[in-house]
């Protein structure tokens, strides 16, 4: 049984794990047979996926078929809905998230999340929302706090805007900038995945396509999932690519792959626009 | 950077620290200096007193007199009936009582050892409005006026009244007779003095505080008869002499049993008691059955009688009284029936003969302290403790400071110095936050959670007090009426020995006049929210707005005397007499003389009591309709009305019902206004069989008759009125659950379908919206749903229509909602200048600090009610606004769909339908009796359980708007929940709760009723927490009572000073609201 300090687990490139350990480890976030219901109705169906750390593996798929619901299985968001429930296992460094052990709270800290509306936190400034998750977790020390604000924001291209109205609200920013806001809040926590659901759906093409360049530079520290609804996106931005369907995984491979050469027919239906 | 860290912080602190100081300045400003003045120095003694209305002028001067003789004894005395004043006696929350009608054998019982001491002669006099006898002078008999009362004598011109004056022209018109609606010790020696004339009248009516009376209109104190026969040509009435002579009301000389038509005078009824003084009893003996009216003598008015203070014989009776209190009340008392009687002819009281004035010094020497005498001494050395006084303020001001270093400690806390550590790689970094993060709190939540639940089980508790209270108390009538019996009876008859109750009448009454209400109220408000959110959504709608909610700020009390004085006769001269006129003869509904007490004008005035509320509200439920929705329907070429038909109200329906749901809840619970202008009628006469009839509703039974009730089941009898009006609440609480819980499933349905896998696009709801919605177990006052445009097959069959026609609709729609403005205005308009006009005179520092002068005079002021006010209102806030606050947060964030929850929301609701004189009582009966006197305590309980289902709804509703992405993006950092909740989620909604408070604030600093039963009223300054204090509602109710013309301008200065009081809140509410954006900022 893994103790807490495992399921915390230090940084990946982390320092005292022996040969046998290392080897065990090829993926960062390992999803097996999961299963999620809303009440009785099913919306995930035994969905088995790996990912590899430093990747961006895109979900596709018609709406509905569940790829909110499986990110939000990632960091255990989905059991908060009432009446939402979910079986299976997730292991994140080999750890399972769903062991019952497992703290979801704390679970959270390590897996940050990016909604499909920019939804900063209405009564506070800039900086506040990208300190939120420090302060509110009980850090006090105002310099580690200043420089984490600093290089998240860095991190989240956004520093070189708002550097000078740190101090107005977060909303008051424009639509684009209030995504990579949430997108540095994020990154504030130094999260070792970022799941990220339909990020640039609400915004417009230049926003967009500034949060898909800062996809690829994010990948380089972390792992990332993305929802997408765009398939010019998904081919875009992402290493791997998984469609899914009516609750269930469909095909997964390599972006590539699935994009020129699926194999199932339902697939290639998909990423021709047949259906959907 | 700059140093920001606290920034976030003090979002937060800001708030608490404001409200913290706002408490605390109304700590400190109620317990300082200016207010102490003279008056309440510490080591004073108070002697508290209570009881008949009648006496209250005299009594009042005599504490004025006394304090300049006696500088260290305060005399407080309360007139709250006499039936209240031997209450209070019997339950010893008091020192003296004072009553109009000696204590009956079962009174006697439960108060043993009662003294009686006659303190000065009151007595009846008829007075009338006739445009032919504008003098005092008609004559009259005994018999001629009780068949008058008893509805047998109608004309003026009936030949029994015109043989007996045939110098005088007596027209041909029906006489409308008035009496008390209260129960009152006038009313008592009224119907002794009938029932010993009349054979008939002691036959079927009989003698009583309250009576069953067989014909005319009821109204309120000696005032409001007065107001009843001044403002209606041929009104008969009865009042007190001293009130006639004071206020000029002519009164007719009545012919005693020698046969001589005597004047009312000090000396015709000096002589009628005087006739019957040698046939008075010992003090200590019983006096019941004691009367001296139709008294013998050729001198003799028929229509005299004492007025008594009870005192216990043994003073140590009382455990609050200590020694030196009863010295002073000895000596105040001697001194009373002796000098203190010159003080009476000024005032209109009849001396006492001297023959009286000695028994009652005899009964003086009789009394006792632990057995030993304590006969009146002349002068005193005092060497009190006071330690009462000097613990008050000790502890008001230790509240607030622990309170102040509290919070600022707590704020402190934030500012943690920094110890400056340099984390340059970034791995450095990342392994301390993780270390950090291995920390896991749990703790925070389980306590937040269960200090949330305990606020929500606090009030469900409180709703569940109330509740039992109600029934137990109502047990008595149940097991003797039957409780069908008692819903279904026609009959109220509380003269002892007669005792007989039915309900029915009043549920009528209830029912009748809140329709009326709701008729004219929510579509007038309907009108309102669609010009200001609709028609006019510029500047001019803004302000409009705020103009109408002001209306919501004005007191009922207010709209009451505003409504006797005023507007009554705008209904009667514009609308009823019109109506009558024209359709009387051919419609039944618009039948009978109308003169403006009635259910049609309580119908109206309660319309326009609601119209704030529910506009106000269904203004908010438009606003929230997307624009999305409207736009849909012009799209389509809808003219602005049909887009409002089409596409807003089907979207906005359960909110609006909501809406007015909550305006039916007030109609149905409104006391003192109701009490004011209903015309009270009793038994069968109050089941209205026109329009213009006199009623009676649940709750106004209960304020006239609560405090002079003297029987346990006439007591009973009320209480399970209220039982009755408990059920109805929570009958139309069940009806209205039903209603919404029906169309909001119907919603659900709906976007279940919206929400097919087939739809691509827009149909992608974030997953937890939905469980937002399904949430039909409440009344969901802010519609805040999620529903497909519905407008749109109507539209299209709309705009088919001939055009012209549809364009002609709108126009006039148009103008209906410009008079809906309108109709909401003038009365606001109104009530500002009456009170504008009466009451600036008045304000000054002075009035503002000061304690009352002399009765009658224009010296004093008013400063007891403004710092009773600021203490009780704080006080009860202070404990309503957490409670709430946390109810509210627990049934929002926490509850789910939990019972228990269920539970909390039903009882909550039930509650705000509840009259408030209701919540008095119950107050009364566990605080009061408990503390042993009234109390800032027992006031601050009442209003918190009035305030706190205000608050919890509100914060439900408000957090409820906050967006659950909001709530996730916390989750999302791995934040404890009651974090999120606090820092975020409530942060969010601040805006919306302060409103909520300001809204619960605004209405118990109105509140007359529950104050009544639970500080008294004072004219001192506050000493202690456990002694009575006053209240500005408290006190322009009794001023407005008082027969002077300074009284009455003070009282308008009162109202003056606490509509501005609720004003400033408002005002700063809304300011405080522009400043800081929250969510409203979010939204834009
Ligand atoms: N809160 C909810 N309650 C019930 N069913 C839900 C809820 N959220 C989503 N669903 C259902 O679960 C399925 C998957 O939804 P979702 O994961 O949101 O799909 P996607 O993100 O791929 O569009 C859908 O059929 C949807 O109707
Ligand atoms: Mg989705």
């Amino acid at each position: 049984m893994p103790s807490e300090e495992q399921l915390i687990n230090l940084p990946s490139n982390s320092l005292n794990k022996g040969p046998a350990e290392e080897m065990k480890r090829h993926y960062k976030v390992s999803i097996k047979n999961l299963n999620a219901w809303f009440g009785a109705k099913q919306a995930l169906k035994g969905i088995n996926l790996d990912v590899k750390e430093n990747t961006c593996t895109a979900l596709i798929g018609p709406s509905g078929c569940g790829k909110t619901t499986l990110i939000r299985c990632l960091n255990r968001m989905h059991e908060m809905t009432i009446g939402a429930s979910a079986t299976g296992n997730v292991l994140v460094d080999d750890v399972d998230i769903y062991e019952k052990k497992a703290d979801p709270v704390l679970v959270k800290r390590r897996i940050g999340m990016v909604f499909q509306k920019p939804n900063p936190f209405p009564t506070m400034s800039v900086y506040d929302n990208v300190a939120a998750g420090l302060k509110l977790n009980g850090i006090k020390d105002k310099a580690l706090i200043e420089e984490i604000v600093k290089e998240s924001l860095e991190g989240a291209a956004l520093w070189s805007e708002v550097k000078d109205e740190l101090d107005k609200p977060g909303v008051s920013l424009s639509g684009g900038q209030q995504q990579r806001l949430c997108i540095a809040r994020a990154l504030a926590m130094q999260p070792e995945v970022l799941l990220m659901d339909e990020p640039t759906s609400a915004l417009d093409p230049i926003a967009t396509s500034k949060i898909e360049e800062l996809v690829h530079e994010l990948k380089k520290d972390l792992t990332i999932i993305i929802v997408t609804h765009n398939m010019q996106q998904a081919a875009r931005i992402a290493d791997y690519t998984a469609f899914m369907y009516l609750g269930e995984l469909i095909e997964y491979g390599p972006t590539k792959q699935i994009f020129e050469n699926p194999e199932k027919e339902l697939t290639e239906r998909y990423i021709s626009g047949k259906f959907g | 950077m700059k140093d920001r860290d606290n920034s976030f912080v003090r979002l937060y602190s800001r708030t608490i620290t404001s409200l913290a100081v706002i408490f605390i300045m109304l700590g400190t400003v109620a317990i300082s200096p200016i207010f102490q003045k003279v008056y309440a120095q510490s080591n004073d003694i108070t002697i508290n007193g209570a009881g008949a209305t009648f006496p209250f002028p005299l009594i009042d001067s005599w504490r004025n007199e006394y304090q300049k003789i006696e500088p260290q004894v305060n005399i407080n005395y309360q007139s709250i009936g006499s039936g209240g004043g031997i209450k209070q006696f019997t339950e010893k929350t008091i020192d003296f009582g004072a009553s109009d009608a000696p204590l009956s054998e079962s009174e006697r019982e439960r108060a043993p050892n009662a003294m009686h001491i006659p303190e000065t002669i009151g007595s009846v006099v008829v007075s009338y409005n006739l445009s032919s006898v504008p003098e005092k002078g008609l004559h009259l008999t005994g018999p001629i006026i009780a068949d008058i009362f008893l509805g047998k004598i109608t004309k003026w011109n009936d030949p029994a009244i015109t043989s007996l004056n045939t110098n005088l022209v007596l027209p041909d018109s029906e006489i409308i007779v008035t009496h008390r609606s209260d129960g009152s010790g006038t009313t008592f020696v009224w119907t002794d003095f009938l029932s010993k004339v009349s054979p008939e009248w002691q036959q079927q009516i009989g003698i009583g505080k309250s009576v069953q009376w067989p014909t005319g209109v009821g109204a309120l104190g000696n005032e409001g008869v007065a107001n009843v026969i001044g403002g209606t040509p041929n009104t008969i009435g009865y009042v007190e002499l001293s009130y006639a002579i004071s206020t000029k009301m002519p009164y007719a000389f009545l012919q005693n049993q020698e046969g001589n038509f005597i004047e009312p005078s000090f000396d015709s009824i000096q002589a009628a008691i005087t006739t019957i003084s040698a046939s008075l009893p010992k003090g200590n003996a019983s006096w019941t059955g004691v009367s001296s009216t139709n008294a013998p003598g050729k001198d003799s008015y028929p229509i005299a009688s004492f007025s008594y203070l009870l005192l216990y014989k043994d003073l140590a009776d009382n455990p609050s009284m200590s020694k030196e209190k009863a010295q002073e009340l000895v000596n105040f008392v001697a001194w009373a029936v002796t000098d203190g009687q010159s003080y009476s002819k000024n005032l209109g009281y009849v001396p006492l003969p001297d023959s009286v004035v000695k028994l009652n010094q005899e009964t003086l020497q009789m009394m006792t302290y632990n057995g030993l005498p304590i006969p009146p001494t002349i002068s005193n050395g005092n060497e009190q403790t006071g330690s009462d006084g000097v613990f008050g303020i000790i502890a008001v001001v230790a509240a607030s400071s622990v309170t102040g270093f509290v919070i600022y400690r707590r704020m402190k806390s934030k500012f943690h110095p920094t110890t400056k550590v340099d984390y340059q790689s970034r791995d450095d970094r990342k392994k301390r936050l993780s270390l950090f993060f291995l920390k896991e709190n749990r703790l925070g939540d389980r306590i937040f959670k269960v200090v949330a639940i305990g606020a929500a089980g606090y009030t469900a508790f409180l709703m569940a007090l109330v509740a039992y209270s109600t029934f137990a108390g109502s047990s008595d009538i149940f097991a003797h009426e039957g409780f069908f019996g008692f819903v279904f009876g026609t009959d109220w008859n509380p003269v002892e020995g007669r005792e007989s109750y039915g309900a029915l009448p009043y549920i009528i009454g209830t029912l009748a006049s809140a329709g009326i209400a709701m008729a004219i109220g929510v579509p007038i408000s309907l009108g309102i929210a669609i010009f200001v959110s609709e028609i006019s959504t510029n500047k001019l709608g803004a302000s409009l707005s705020f103009v109408i909610e002001l209306l919501a700020a004005v007191p009922s009390i207010i709209y009451g005397l505003w409504a006797l004085f005023v507007f009554r006769f705008w209904v009667r001269d514009l609308i009823e007499l019109p109506l009558s006129n024209a359709f009387g003869e051919t419609i039944p509904l618009f039948a009978k003389t109308p003169f403006g007490l009635d259910i049609f004008t309580a119908g109206i005035v309660l319309a326009i009591m609601i119209i704030p509320t529910v506009s106000s509200i269904s203004r908010e439920v438009m606003r929230v309709v997307p624009n999305s929705q409207r736009e849909a329907a012009y799209s389509l070429g809808a003219t602005r009305w049909e887009a409002v038909w089409t596409a807003v109200f089907p979207y906005a329906r359960s909110g609006l019902l909501g809406a007015s749901i909550l305006g039916l809840g007030r109609a149905v619970g409104e006391t003192m206004l109701v009490t004011m202008i209903i015309g009270n009628a009793t038994g069968l006469g109050a089941i209205p069989t026109t329009l213009f009839s006199p009623s009676q509703t649940l709750s106004s039974l209960i304020a006239n008759q609560f405090n002079e009730a003297n029987t346990e089941l006439h007591v009973s009898a009320l209480v399970a009125l209220g039982a009755v009006l408990f059920m109805i609440t929570i009958m139309i609480n069940i009806a209205a659950r039903m209603v919404i819980s029906y169309t909001s499933k119907m919603k659900v349905h709906k976007m279940k379908n919206n929400h097919q896998p087939s739809k691509m696009g827009t149909g992608d709801l974030p997953p937890t919206e939905i469980k937002n919605n399904s949430d039909g177990g409440s009344v969901n006052v802010i519609g805040n749903s999620t529903t497909g445009w519905k407008g749109h097959s109507n539209v299209q069959a709309i705009i088919r229509k001939e055009s012209s026609k549809r364009i002609l609709i709108n126009k006039g729609v148009t103008l209906w909602t410009i008079a809906c403005v309108v109709a909401a205005i003038v009365p606001l308009g109104s009530i500002l200048l009456e009170v504008g006009k009466n009451g600036t005179s008045v304000i000054s520092i002075e009035f503002l600090t000061q304690t009352p002068g002399a009765i009658g005079s224009r010296n004093g002021g008013i400063g007891p009610a403004v710092q009773g006010t600021l203490l009780v209102v704080g006080l009860g806030s202070l404990i309503a606004a957490p409670v709430g606050i946390l109810a509210g947060i627990y049934l929002s964030e926490f509850a789910g769909k939990s019972r228990f929850a269920d539970v909390v929301r039903f009882l909550n609701d039930a509650l705000t339908g509840l009259p408030s004189i209701v919540i008095g009582i119950v107050a009364f009966v566990t605080i009061v009796l408990w503390i042993g006197t009234f109390s800032v305590l027992a006031g601050a309980f009442a209003l918190s359980i009035i305030m706190i289902p205000i608050v919890v709804r509100v914060t439900e509703e408000t957090l409820k708007i906050v967006p659950n992405t909001i709530r996730e993006a916390g989750y999302s950092l791995g934040i404890p929940k009651w974090k999120i909740t606090l820092f975020v989620v409530v942060a969010s909604a601040k805006n919306g709760i302060l409103t909520g408070i300001v809204l619960g604030i605004s209405r118990i600093t109105g509140e007359t009723a529950p104050l009544i039963m639970t500080i008294l009223g004072t004219s001192l300054f506050f000493t202690s927490l456990v002694g009575p204090v006053d209240a500005l509602p408290l006190r322009i109710w009794r001023l407005a009572s008082q027969p002077y013309e300074s009284a009455h301008d003070f009282g308008w200065g009162a109202a003056l000073i606490l509509i501005l009081m609720v004003l400033t809140m408002n005002i700063s509410l809304r300011f405080l609201a522009q400043r800081k954006g929250g969510l409203g900022a979010a939204n834009a």
